[in-house]
């Protein structure tokens, strides 16, 4: 199965805003074989960035919808939550708002500590790069099924 | 709730990314407690 993080600020982003993130998170949403991975820290993140800004009954809601879609990751208390469940969910694409996180130097060391080809992009580089029949080839060995 | 239900009680908030960028940068400040080792802490020496 394919892995991909969003971020706190992507899936609050998806939420709220839609545009790229909303498009990237489609992916999973619609693709049962690419899956969204979210560690219960990186989950509260984006729960109290939505309750900061849209109120804590629509935080609620959307903490229980994003649990039938998130598959649950573990990580050490205190890391980073969204390069972390990447870290150790084996999750190759991490999707993120910041452009800090996203820089090249922030790849390399990403990459050198977690020994992972883990990429962090925004959402909207993801989404232009993601083919999923491309994807669901090299994941299942196998071509796409047809839509 | 439908994800579709979701977004059309969310679409009522007028949120832009920089807000949600803002928001996240916030609550991850450097001062929250439990922040594991890093190189690079500012420096504590108590005396």
């Amino acid at each position: 199965m394919a892995r991909i993080v969003a971020d706190a600020d992507v899936l609050a982003a998806d939420l709220l805003v839609g545009g790229p993130s909303r498009e990237a998170l489609d992916l999973p949403r619609t693709h049962d074989w690419l899956a969204l991975l979210a560690s219960d820290p990186l989950l509260e993140d984006a729960e109290a960035v939505i309750a900061d800004l849209a109120g804590e009954a629509l935080a609620a809601s959307w903490r229980e919808r994003i649990a039938d879609l998130a598959v649950p990751v573990e990580h050490p208390e205190g890391d980073h939550p969204a390069l972390a469940s990447a870290m150790h969910g084996d999750a190759r694409h991490v999707l993120s708002l910041d452009p800090d996180l996203g820089s090249v130097g922030a790849g390399v060391a990403i990459r050198r500590e977690a020994n992972v080809e883990t990429s962090v992009r925004p959402p909207d580089a993801f989404v232009r790069l993601f083919d999923p029949a491309s994807v669901y080839e090299a994941v299942f060995g196998e071509p796409y099924p047809p839509g | 709730m439908t994800w579709t239900e979701l977004f059309e009680r969310a679409g009522d908030h007028d949120v832009t990314e920089d807000e949600v960028r803002d928001a996240l940068a916030r609550r991850r400040e450097p001062d929250a407690a439990g922040e594991s080792g890093t190189a690079g802490e500012p420096g504590a020496d108590d005396g």
